[in-house]
């Protein structure tokens, strides 16, 4: 039996996949300690969990669009919350003493302390903004910048000269909940990377949904854009709207979208939730249109639904082109697409049967990676 | 030589064109439109333009190459007056 630290950050898509992993080490035996907000975390890692208490702190809003989103994610965010986290991590070091640290990618803190007490630590990445460093390349100094940033955080941390490498890799492992296309091309991997596949969230059903309104005559299409501000929606929303007006013979659309972004009376082959059961409407749709948050791509090609990717920030753009260079779906942007240029590439994917084909081997390599379950033995393996 | 404002309409006239946007668009985009800031041209608009930008204006203009060695600052402000600055200092004025 070993002791297991996790660091993750305040977001639910980050906690999640970590709370699948931390749930399949309770099972195995091992003890977990979270290191982070008692009142973010207890909903997402269940009443059994142990949290060592570190209060949230309100940190600037961050820009939503471009590479001023990347900016302020790494100045306004990552930075400012690893210097209010540090102390936090280091009392439930102190507290806990354990034998290995689990880290998300974007919790440096958590990495700076693993180095400052010389602990085994591995690096978790529940997204793939990090993954690949996919500036590199193409923008080599916004590559450096972030260098520059997590240098800082370290020397802020009072740690000597530079940080010994990156941080966002633990030199111990890395465990990538996807796998696959998604996770970019093999050549730009860490060598020390796991690809276990997502971990998909347990379904909420609910009982207001109205199945009976799906067509079995008709092909079915959700539209997912994640949470938007309300003035970046609206325009994106009419759009679809306008695009799917005239394909009512054809298709049933379930939008979801927040109140007064469509049209008042959208057809009725349109229908508009706030929210709808994602994982069990999958098995009735034959296309998803969707930002490309790694959750929603991941599940689609699970169920091999093939996809219109509309990227809108951070990793989004890297996913929307994985699921296009896999052939799983098509890549539209989300700010220049036109109503009928939508309409187009959506019968295009629905028309296509390779779309779905390919979506369906990506789900199955997906699957093969063994998500959380996977990653357990890993950890275990780790500590052996 | 053209003059700046012949590339800059240029210029905008190939935004227009990667992102696959109308008139009414093209006339809301002046000198100091911002790529990232103000039209959200994403990666591969910018690999479209870069393409576009060394057909038009020749093999000299390489835009990836450009955009490459910016700083974040200088990327977060890129305008279009700055795009056509570029192309005219690499002999590529229309």
């Amino acid at each position: 039996m070993s002791r297991f630290l996790f660091v993750s950050l305040p977001l639910f898509g980050h906690v999640h996949p970590m709370a699948a992993l931390a749930d399949a080490m309770l099972r195995r035996g091992h003890e977990v300690l979270w290191a982070g907000s008692e009142s973010f975390l207890r909903p997402l890692v269940g009443e059994q969990a142990r949290i060592h208490q570190i209060p949230l702190r309100a940190h600037r809003g961050q820009a939503e669009r471009g590479l001023d989103a990347t900016r302020s994610r790494w100045e306004g965010y990552i930075v400012p919350h690893a210097r209010t986290t540090r102390k936090g991590i280091e009392g439930a070091i102190a507290e806990f003493a354990p034998d290995v640290m689990v880290v998300d990618q974007h919790a440096i803190a958590g990495a700076i302390a693993a180095h400052a007490h010389g602990l085994h630590w591995v690096s978790v990445a529940p997204t793939t903004m990090e993954l690949t460093r996919p500036f590199r390349r193409g923008l080599p100094r916004v590559e450096a910048w972030i260098q520059g940033q997590m240098a800082a955080a370290w020397t802020a941390a009072g740690r000597p000269g530079e940080p010994p490498h990156d941080l966002r890799f633990a030199p111990h492992g890395v465990i990538a909940f996807t796998a696959g296309a998604l996770a970019g091309a093999p050549d730009d991997l860490p060598g020390n990377v796991h690809l276990v596949g997502p971990s998909l969230a347990s379904r909420t059903p609910d009982a207001d949904f109205p199945f009976d309104w799906l067509d079995p005559a008709r092909k079915h299409v959700l539209v997912t854009m994640g949470t938007l501000s309300m003035d970046i929606a609206k325009d994106f929303y009419q759009r679809v709207d306008e695009a799917l007006a005239p394909l009512g013979d054809a298709l049933q659309a379930v939008v979801i979208a927040p109140d007064r972004t469509l049209a008042a009376e959208p057809g009725p082959h349109v229908l508009v939730r706030r929210r709808a059961p994602v994982l069990d409407l999958m098995p009735h749709l034959h296309a998803v249109v969707s930002h490309g948050g790694l959750n929603t791509v991941s599940e689609a090609l699970v169920h091999g639904v093939p996809l219109v990717v509309a990227p809108i920030k951070g990793d989004q753009a890297l996913n929307a082109e994985a699921v296009r260079s896999a052939g799983a779906g098509v890549r539209v942007s989300f700010d220049h697409i036109r109503p009928a240029e939508l309409r187009a590439e959506l019968l295009r994917v629905l028309d296509a049967p390779a779309f779905a084909a390919a979506a369906r081997v990506e789900g199955d390599r997906l699957l093969a990676g063994g998500g959380a379950e996977a990653a357990a033995q890993l950890l275990e393996a780790h500590h052996q | 030589m053209s003059t700046p404002s012949t590339t800059e309409h240029a210029v905008a006239e190939l935004l227009r064109e990667v992102t696959g946007e109308d008139a009414e668009w093209l006339a809301g985009i002046g000198p100091a439109t911002r790529l990232d800031g103000d039209l959200f041209l994403d990666s591969i608009e910018v690999a479209a333009l870069a393409g576009r930008l060394t057909e038009v204006f020749g093999p000299g203009v390489d835009f990836a190459g450009y955009v490459a060695g910016l700083e974040l600052e200088a990327l977060l402000t890129l305008s279009v007056a700055d795009v056509a600055s570029y192309v005219d200092a690499s002999g590529g004025g229309a």
